[in-house]
């Protein structure tokens, strides 16, 4: 018995006397690291919808519009960016929704080139930072828009490919 | 005057953003049922508001599905948590979207974000 506390001594000291002569020549030292699969949309300002010369276009491209702004983050190249079809004015005079067809175009800049596509489409996101401009045009198809505030929402969607 | 009561006017507006995560994952289950834990962030300095839908493929509707909060605020720089589940008899694209709240303060045309992920639910013996 005593014999065998002594074997037990030896081998939990051993560690101790081997020093670091026995220590292993090399070693892992483990890095972990995560990119998250993330796409970030950011909102940057509204745009502004003019009206033609005539009263039966209502656009970001008039003179007097402007588009919105966004930006679009992604970390990867999964992901792709659409623009979806108006579907109304959140907000309008009486009669100023009749008769009209809504249409959206993005034009993108960065690591993303796009120049005026249309709603509907899918267009490919590069990696990293992306700068939208989002513009809106509404027609009417017979009159003229009424007088009175217009406001029309336009969705940016980043969707996983 | 008419010109001006017609014109559509930028308002300066607070940053809309959002981001979805996982945006795509492989999600077995063992009956005809799905979970989804999904996290939303917000990552600019002011409070948003965000709504979650569900869809198919096809941009429809997802049948029979439940969503903890279909609507929710989350404070700057925070992340919230929510749940999707349902029936998944069948292998099925879910594809889940957190839009960001519209801010409808002014006339103009203002800019919604959304994020869309994919997930594909695999009944396991499917």
């Amino acid at each position: 018995m005593r014999r065998f506390f002594k074997i037990l001594c030896a081998l939990a000291a051993a560690p101790l006397c081997w020093g670091p002569a026995a220590a292993q020549p090399s070693g892992d030292v483990t890095f972990n690291g995560l990119i998250l699969d993330i796409c970030i949309v950011s909102i940057l300002g509204s745009g502004t919808l003019a009206p033609d010369a005539t009263y039966t276009s209502l656009s970001s491209e008039n003179p007097g519009g402007a588009r919105g702004a966004a930006t679009v983050v992604t970390t990867s190249t999964n992901f792709d960016l659409t623009i979806d079809t108006p579907t109304g004015f959140s907000m309008m005079p009486a009669g100023g929704d009749t008769g009209v067809t809504y249409d959206a175009l993005v034009s993108a800049t960065g690591v993303t080139i796009l120049s005026d596509i249309v709603d509907g489409a899918l267009s490919a996101l590069g990696l990293g930072l992306t700068t939208l401009s989002v513009g809106a045009t509404v027609t009417k198809g017979a009159g003229i828009f009424p007088a009175g505030s217009y406001q029309l929402p336009v969705t940016v969607r980043c969707v996983a490919s | 005057m008419r010109c001006f009561l017609i014109l559509a006017f930028l308002a300066p507006l607070p940053a809309a953003a959002q981001a979805l995560s996982p945006m795509t994952k492989e999600v077995w289950t063992y009956t005809d049922r799905f979970a989804l834990q999904l996290k939303a962030y917000n990552p600019y300095p002011t409070t948003q508001r965000f709504s979650v839908s569900v869809r198919d493929e096809d941009g429809n509707a997802f049948p029979d599905v439940k969503i903890s909060a279909l609507s929710f605020s989350l404070p700057a720089g925070e992340t919230g948590g929510f749940f999707v589940w349902g029936a998944a008899p069948e292998r099925r694209r879910v594809v889940v979207c957190l839009t960001s709240q519209l801010f409808s303060t002014g006339a103009g045309a203002p800019v919604r974000g959304e994020v869309c992920g994919k997930y594909d639910i695999v009944p396991l013996g499917d």
